[in-house]
């Protein structure tokens, strides 16, 4: 399918889930996008991707629970929690679904109709994803090489050592990278 | 005269990198910049192509003229359609999503023409047919080199700049890299390699510069500069194999 079709109904799709709060058509949403997973075959990625987000939806849940007009521990806000994590899963499915089903370049293409410098920067953004992903898998498994404990209770002083030198160097890596840009003519402004 | 260099100092805020050096590139030379790590190497190609003084801020006197064009009073843009730089690591430079894209990023912002026909000539011209739709992020690091000249190589310009082009490359692929700049050298471009390889240079340079703390320790024809061991011994700077007897 034509990449720009699939961003203009990955856009429409998430417009509707802000404007249609009812639980039954979040519902049914959901089962169709999980059925489309299955049909293209992506359920293995779909868990491993999902999996991690499952602690934002229990936030999500446990706020409204706790803090709906005013109700602290009420039914209503524990089911508009669980109606507002819902549609945060049908959202963050449908954005997955989009990125498995295309391909990266057939991405860049579906910024084509916006203007050059606009789609240039998500173009970046996009190729950076997979870069940052390799360069913070080199770094954990150089810091693990040198006995860094990533079961420690201390959270700060775990990924510490990750952290720092993955800003330093994705920081690093923007700044070549504008130079380089503006070395083949690219003007920001 | 490609390149004219008058009395060029250039400081960053607390550290000074470029003193007082002046230095005339000839059209169609084949030109090799060493020193040792934080002699300027780097610094200096930046002012070539105008991204010194115009991008990066710091304190600069002298002047640098590219094609007869002032550096300061001359856009980046405009300087890019003259002189090409190719950064140390591809990963700094490369970021579309084909190959294709990459190559005519430049060509697209410099408003060229025959976008198509150029990218196809370069990419031939560096050896990456077949990989034309790749993502520049999954080709090993001698294509990913291969992919950064070439997309300077379809702006046409006629001086070609690479910093340490072949640090990150085995032997073929840097013997490949090497190939690729004799010919376009002999087919009348300027080219200027940072290096810390002396043996490369010595075999394809005409004309040496040897940096030192930021001033030209010397200059002159590859055998003149490479014949001077003692210097070399004393800036840390290898003497190729063939000075050595």
């Amino acid at each position: 399918m034509n990449p720009k079709i699939k961003l203009l109904s990955l856009i429409l799709l998430s417009s509707t889930m802000l404007f249609f709060t009812n639980f039954i058509f979040i519902c049914i949403l959901a089962v169709s996008v999980l059925i489309l997973i299955f049909v293209f075959g992506a359920q293995e990625n779909f868990v491993k991707w999902i999996k991690p987000l499952f602690f934002i939806f229990i936030i999500v849940i446990l706020l409204n629970t706790f803090t709906f007009s005013g109700l602290s521990g009420s039914i209503a806000g524990f089911q508009f929690g669980v109606l507002y994590a819902l549609r945060l899963f049908v959202l963050m499915t449908l954005v997955f679904l989009f990125v498995q089903t295309t391909s990266v370049s057939g991405l860049g293409k579906a910024f084509d109709f916006m203007p050059r410098s606009i789609s240039q920067v998500l173009v970046l953004t996009l190729a950076l994803i997979p870069q940052v992903t390799e360069l913070t898998e080199k770094i954990l498994n150089a810091q693990k090489s040198r006995g860094l404990n990533f079961r420690s209770p201390n959270i700060f002083r775990t990924y510490f050592p990750v952290l720092v030198p993955l800003f330093a160097k994705t920081l690093d890596r923007s700044e070549h990278m504008a130079l380089a840009m503006q070395a083949r003519g690219f003007e920001s402004g | 005269m490609a390149i004219e260099i008058k009395n060029l100092n250039f400081s960053y805020p607390g550290k000074t990198v470029l003193r007082n050096i002046s230095l005339d590139i000839e059209k169609a030379d084949f030109v090799g910049i060493t020193g040792s790590t934080g002699s300027g190497k780097t610094t200096l190609a930046y002012c070539f192509n105008g991204l010194i003084p115009n991008s990066i801020r710091g304190r600069f006197s002298g002047s640098v003229r590219v094609a007869g064009l002032d550096t300061r009073k001359s856009k980046i843009p405009e300087l890019a359609k003259r002189v090409g730089l190719v950064f140390q690591d591809p990963d700094w430079q490369l970021f579309s999503l084909s190959v294709r894209e990459e190559i005519s990023f430049g060509l697209l912002n410099l408003k060229m023409e025959n976008i198509e026909k150029r990218v196809r000539e370069s990419i031939k011209m560096v050896g990456l047919e077949g990989y034309e739709e790749t993502e520049p992020h999954k080709i090993s690091q001698g294509q990913k080199q291969k992919l950064c000249i070439a997309s300077v190589l379809a702006m046409e310009p006629d001086i070609i700049v690479l910093d340490e082009p072949t640090s990150q490359l085995d032997y073929r692929s840097t013997m490949n890299i090497y190939r690729i700049l004799e010919r376009l050298n002999k087919e009348g471009k300027t080219v200027i390699v940072i290096e810390h390889n002396t043996d490369l240079l010595d075999a394809y340079a005409n004309k040496v510069v040897l940096l030192e703390n930021g001033r030209i320790a010397k200059y002159g024809p590859a055998e003149q500069v490479f014949s001077d061991k003692k210097l070399l011994e004393k800036l840390g700077v290898k003497v190729p194999e063939v000075y050595k007897k």
